[in-house]
């Protein structure tokens, strides 16, 4: 495994967690804070494709659960199945639009934070019941959407690679040097 | 070679991550140490560099809070000038109803914390979306917490320790839905159970057992912990004030709520009692 790739893959996860725990909660919409993990995850997968993005949710996931009370591993299993999903997508090309990649990050976050909600409670959570949760959906996938450039472009930088370059007819078999 | 190929679509990655996330989620809620000490060793690595970006950024952020709450400041802050007016109002009758109070603890001999050894916490704010019953406090095993620990403010008793770490512990709060708690009414010497029914409302306490429609209990009586034998806090901590006493003919059952006396929506420093049911309070 490529160290540079690694230390990358770290740096931006540490930018992402800092930013998320330190700063977005102070700079709320609505009184709703953005919730960029996830759509790091989403964009680690539309970038990366499905095993990166799978596993870098999953690994993501579980460090953003040791900093909240909900069990540990919900995280996880949301980012890593939202990874998994992302990087289908990315297989049909979606990441090439940065409109679509918005799109697909928004909506990616809505179902997210939907099926941590529902999870969450079935574990029983009853906390999360107290939480204003359409307007935390809807805004959060609103503000990740917009930042979907941002982490598109973090994403981009942490693999180091066109992810697309090692498809088909663009050369299959590709190394990408991981 | 190739371990990541973006290419590969393997099923049993998915697989694989459903497995290893349930594995988590049990290990999590069985208490597995290891899972804490990584929990641990995360925090403290990460806490600081949010703390510092928290710091860097403010002038940033208090700028932008300034711009999206405006509204908000304004209508608080003409709330909070009718409040002052109320308060000013209020604050004779409430400083007879503590002298009140605090005469009646005496009367009975209530001793609020017992002599026993205390710890101070700061709370760690962890500010998301989703509101929590819980609250993280910079004190652990180091500093001779314990689980089941009762956490008290001045004003009276906010939760127990949930679960503790080496330097810090999460501290479940007694409006927690489902939270069960023994108290004794003041005046009355009725002994129930409180449960916790949400963020921001009064505990709801059921009399079953000799419960009349002619019931001593008052609004505005003072509730405290039991300290049955058993019972997972020590006797006579402040838990708070009857706000609302019925009776249902149907089931013949006295259902009262307790508003409690402590602020559990604005903690900042708690007090976290070393007291455990089986008398074990040092490391």
């Amino acid at each position: 495994m490529n160290g540079g790739w690694a230390l990358r893959v770290v740096s931006v996860a540490v930018l992402v967690l800092v930013v998320h725990l330190g700063i977005a909660p102070d700079l709320r919409f609505a009184g709703v804070a953005a919730e960029l993990p996830i759509g790091l995850a989403l964009a680690a997968g539309l970038t990366g494709g499905v095993e990166r993005g799978a596993i870098f949710g999953f690994v993501f996931g579980f460090v953003v659960d040791l900093f909240l009370f909900t069990p540990i591993g919900l995280s996880a299993l949301i980012f890593g199945v939202g990874g998994w999903i992302a990087g289908h997508v990315f297989m049909d090309r979606l990441e090439e639009s940065p409109l679509l990649s918005a799109v697909a990050i928004g909506a990616g976050t809505a179902a997210g934070l939907l099926a941590f909600v529902i999870l969450g409670l079935a574990l029983g959570e009853a906390s999360l019941r107290e939480a204003p949760i359409g307007r935390i959906i809807v805004i959060s996938s609103f503000i990740n959407a917009i930042a979907a450039f941002a982490l598109m472009w973090l994403a981009h930088w942490m693999w180091a690679v066109d992810p697309l370059a090692g498809r088909g007819r663009l050369g299959a078999g590709r190394n990408f040097g991981l | 070679m190739a371990v990541l190929d973006p290419r590969r679509r393997r099923r049993s990655t998915l697989i694989l991550l459903l497995l290893t996330s349930i594995t988590l989620l049990s290990l999590d809620y069985q208490g597995f140490a290891p899972l804490s000490a990584v929990q641990s060793g995360v925090r403290s690595l990460v806490d600081p560099l949010a703390g510092g970006a928290d710091s860097v950024t403010s002038p940033f952020t208090n700028a932008w809070k300034s711009f999206t709450d405006f509204d908000d400041m304004e209508a608080d802050n003409q709330r909070l000038r009718e409040e002052i007016a109320e308060l000013r109002a209020m604050s004779i009758q409430s400083s007879a109803a503590e002298e009140a109070l605090r005469d009646l603890l005496d009367e009975i001999d209530i001793d609020y914390v017992g002599g026993a050894e205390t710890v101070i916490g700061q709370v760690i704010e962890r500010p998301g979306n989703f509101q929590s019953y819980s609250v993280e406090i910079d004190r652990g095993t180091n500093d001779g917490l314990r689980e089941g620990m009762p956490v008290v403010t001045s004003a009276g008793l906010v939760g127990r320790v949930a679960s503790v770490q080496d330097d810090f512990a999460e501290v479940r709060l007694l409006h927690q839905d489902g939270f069960l708690l023994g108290i004794r009414v003041i005046g009355t010497g009725d002994i129930a159970l409180a449960e916790g029914q949400g963020l921001g409302r009064d505990l709801e306490v059921t009399v079953a057992e000799g419960a009349s429609e002619n019931t001593d209990i008052e609004v505005g009586a003072p509730v405290v912990t039991s300290g049955i034998q058993g019972s997972s806090y020590p006797p006579d901590l402040a838990v708070g004030i009857i706000s609302d006493v019925s009776f249902d003919s149907a089931s013949l059952e006295l259902k009262a709520r307790v508003k409690p006396v402590a602020d559990l929506g604005n903690l900042r420093f708690v007090t976290v009692i070393l007291w455990t049911v089986d008398g074990e309070s040092t490391p």
